[in-house]
């Protein structure tokens, strides 16, 4: 005989707790009372899908009577499920909600790396940058030849020009 | 012990108070397992839903003082169970909106932030390489024109490259 398969589903506390109540409360063997009652459970809601169509075959489909009186059979079948639903739907939104909480704070996290990794960057290629700049001006200047001093003046060109500034000296007093 | 505590994950750092989950163990037998499947199939739940749901049902029949509610009641109590469940869709919505939205950022963030690990290395080492002129030639401030200029030393000092 095989063992019976076992499913974890997560629950709020308080609903939890009334579960585990009707279940026979905590103790030894409870995961086979839950598989129980789980049957039960099966067993009663089929039943009353079952009578629920039956019923509102007879009654309007809001649970109200042609001639308007409710019908309070189908009333309870409808708070039964709608119950029932409610539980598994609080336990549906809180994980969703936890997980937002999760994934935000991760987020957060990320974002915080991702900032100082992107200040990094721009300060390294700022660095890179001036340094190349740099390079390049040092380079420049390197590679620039040095200023050729002139030629010696001949005897004849320093003597015109003695005599071009007599001349000047004369001519305009 | 079959009813476990859920860690609260994130409630410290947030301060936000979630109300206490637990995890439920349920043994169920294989012929119940098969129905079960069926079942949860038909009306379009997944397992998880199906087993608390039902669970849920079952136990409601157990609690004390559902015997005899007046018909007044069971319409209140039905009204509150149907606004509550509304109100839970919508919450659940918009959670699982932000959930898929939250996955997303975390999927570029941690992609941005992959490339990042990857590229800095090589800026890293290109600045390493950038070391500076004026410390290739043994002096700590930067040279003048006119001092690169009558520095034949330190044109022959510097790298190739330079």
């Amino acid at each position: 005989m095989t063992p019976p398969r076992t499913v974890e589903v997560e629950l709020l506390a308080y609903d939890a707790r009334d579960i585990v109540r009707a279940a026979g409360g905590e103790g030894a063997g409870l995961p086979h009372r839950l598989g129980a009652l789980l049957g039960e459970g099966l067993e009663q809601y089929s039943r009353d899908e079952a009578e629920w169509s039956t019923l509102a075959a007879v009654v309007g489909g809001a649970g109200t009577a042609v001639g308007g009186s409710t019908a309070p059979r189908l009333q309870i079948l409808r708070r039964r499920e709608a119950e029932a639903l409610v539980v598994s739907m609080r336990a549906r939104t809180i994980a969703s909600e936890v997980e937002v909480q999760r994934l935000s704070a991760r987020v957060e996290a990320l974002e915080e790396a991702n900032a100082h990794f992107k200040a990094r960057m721009l300060q390294l290629r700022a660095e890179v940058r001036r340094l190349q700049r740099r390079r390049d001006q040092l380079r420049s200047l390197l590679e620039r030849r040095a200023p050729e001093q002139d030629p010696p003046r001949s005897l004849a060109a320093r003597l015109a020009t003695w005599l071009r500034r007599l001349w000047r000296r004369w001519a305009m007093p | 012990m079959a009813a476990t505590p859920v860690a609260a994950v994130g409630d410290a750092m947030t301060h936000l108070v979630f109300p206490a989950r637990v995890r439920l163990v349920v043994a169920i037998p294989d012929a119940l397992l098969e129905r079960l499947e069926a079942f949860v199939a038909e009306r379009g739940w997944n397992l998880q839903d199906g087993v608390r749901i039902l669970l849920a049902y079952a136990a409601a029949l157990h609690a004390p003082g559902t015997g005899g509610p007046t018909a007044e009641e069971t319409v209140n109590a039905w009204g509150a169970a149907r606004a509550e469940l509304a109100l839970l869709r919508h919450r659940a919505y918009l959670a699982d909106e932000s959930v898929r939205t939250l996955r997303m950022n975390v999927t570029a963030l941690e992609a941005a932030n992959a490339q990042y690990r990857r590229s800095l290395p090589a800026v890293e080492a290109e600045l390493a390489r950038l070391v500076t002129p004026e410390s290739l030639i043994g002096v700590s401030e930067p040279l003048s024109p006119d001092q690169l200029a009558t520095a034949p030393a330190a044109r022959q000092s510097l790298p190739r490259g330079y």
